[in-house]
């Protein structure tokens, strides 16, 4: 507990004031980077999200410190939790080539909602400090995630094709390159059309066969129409 | 704490109605500002979620202050409650039904987070001002109208970002490959490319959703001309 803080933690106007502020500045700043990188959540959601968190806390002492009531002052605060996880689930998408996006939209709604729930309890320091982490978090580590994902080994490898048998093909290509494939899922795209078909192979590449030169030996086979590594 | 607002802390009649009415006037408000950007959720939408998030902490405050009687009377000495309990329903019933207002387009844009967002917000407030908590309602009421001004700041943030969705269609879907190594030759980083999900639903071109991340100083327009100019591209715009 900071020293510094101490008069701000009393319930006087005063300290509602200053929580709140607190609350809508550390979203914010949360907010303007996702904003930034065009993030479907951006820097007002951020704000009310935190904004109304602090809400929550707020009501709650109040309801026990000013009113009185013998309650429990955390029950408020704990269905904030569980509510956004709600709001963020709507954010996650499951795309066709079968991966996850908006993951992180949503962890970071989240955990924007848990600051705002620090700042309405007046736990000044605790806010503050998580914010800086979280910035810090989002402007560092999502290149130090990138570098490590271009690293790995493990591949996905995306193939759409019509219906010439183009998954053998490529498990031949694999074979002789030595790559391990660890899993392979067939989807049917549409059925009435051209049977067009996507082919989904989790690979464990080696220093043999690099990911480019597998992309050109995949392209160059009859009845494929587009390949990509996820 | 003011202490004018000191005389609105007492659950009464005159005080009953007053919170309902400052709760469907600060609903309300939140719900003009939404409105007039042709939003789902509406006037009315805000007004009725922040008066029910109102509604929920009075009956608690009601069931408390009957407890007494309702011990005396019936002679049930265990009966409890927690006052804050029905208005903690709120907050995750809100946000259940603020996720069914979002939607994913097939152009991968998330849509309606702001809404569920603000309607959880006003849910939010309508607590703080059925438990008679006018201090709180002034302050929140006032910050979340400022937010809602700040939409140009979110406009010059997102003129002035390095990173860019565009939505582009072409004739044949080996095209898409055809644009990511253009773009790579003019110094942009393609993070990420989506299909299209709903290909062949809109229009008979093949679309793909791409993350760019620009180099330093190519405006947004420049990068949409430039793939305009190629044949094989139908359409582009910034999503």
């Amino acid at each position: 507990m900071l020293p510094i803080f101490e008069g701000w933690r009393d319930f006087t106007l005063e300290s509602i004031a200053l929580r709140l502020l607190f609350a809508a500045l550390c979203g914010g700043l949360i907010g303007l980077e996702r904003e930034y990188k065009r993030r479907p959540a951006g820097f007002r959601t951020h704000i009310i999200i935190c904004l109304g968190a602090a809400l929550t806390t707020l009501t709650s002492q109040y309801l026990a410190l000013i009113l009185g009531y013998a309650t429990d002052i955390t029950r408020m605060g704990a269905q904030v939790i569980a509510g956004i996880g709600f709001i963020g689930a709507g954010t996650i998408v499951v795309t066709r080539q079968k991966t996850v996006k908006g993951l992180t939209t949503a962890a970071g709604l989240w955990v924007t909602a848990i600051i705002g729930l620090a700042f309405g309890a007046g736990y000044f320091e605790l806010g503050i400090a998580a914010t800086i982490l979280v910035e810090l978090t989002e402007l560092f580590l999502s290149k130090l995630e990138f570098f490590l994902d271009r690293k790995s080994p493990d591949v996905e490898l995306y193939v759409e094709y019509d219906t010439n048998p183009v998954v053998e093909k490529i498990v031949k290509i694999c074979q002789a390159g030595k790559i391990r494939v660890d899993n392979l899922e067939i989807t049917r795209l549409d059925r009435e059309e051209n049977g067009l078909q996507s082919v989904l192979l989790h690979l464990h590449l080696n220093r043999n066969v690099s990911e480019e030169d597998l992309l050109r030996q995949v392209e160059a086979l009859e009845g494929v129409h587009m390949t990509r590594i996820l | 704490m003011l202490p004018f607002f000191a005389q609105f802390r007492q659950l009464t009649f005159a005080t009953m109605l007053l919170r309902m009415i400052f709760a469907m006037l600060c609903g309300g408000f939140i719900g003009l500002e939404r409105e007039k950007l042709n939003r789902p959720a509406g006037f009315r939408t805000y007004m009725l979620t922040c008066l029910g998030a109102a509604l929920t902490m009075m009956i608690a405050q009601y069931t408390v202050e009957m407890l007494p009687v309702w011990k005396t009377e019936y002679g049930n000495a265990q009966l409890n409650v927690d006052v804050t309990r029905l208005s903690a329903q709120v907050i995750n019933g809100i946000g259940f039904l603020g996720a069914g207002t979002i939607l994913v387009t097939g152009q991968q844009e998330v849509r309606g987070l702001t809404t569920a967002v603000c309607l959880w917000a006003a849910a939010c407030l309508g607590i703080a001002i059925g438990s008679g908590f006018l201090e709180c309602m002034l302050f929140g009421f006032a910050i979340i109208l400022l937010v809602m001004l700040l939409k140009p700041l979110e406009k010059w943030v997102i003129a002035r970002s390095r990173y860019m969705n565009i939505y582009v269609e072409v004739d044949e879907m080996s095209d898409l490959g055809e644009i990511s190594t253009q773009l790579r030759q003019y110094g942009m980083k393609v993070l990420d490319m989506e299909i299209d999900q709903q290909m062949g639903m809109r229009s008979k071109h093949p679309g793909a959703v791409l993350h760019l991340r620009l180099d330093k100083k190519t405006p947004h327009a420049a990068v949409l001309y430039m793939m305009a100019e190629h044949d094989y591209v139908a359409s582009v715009t910034e999503v």
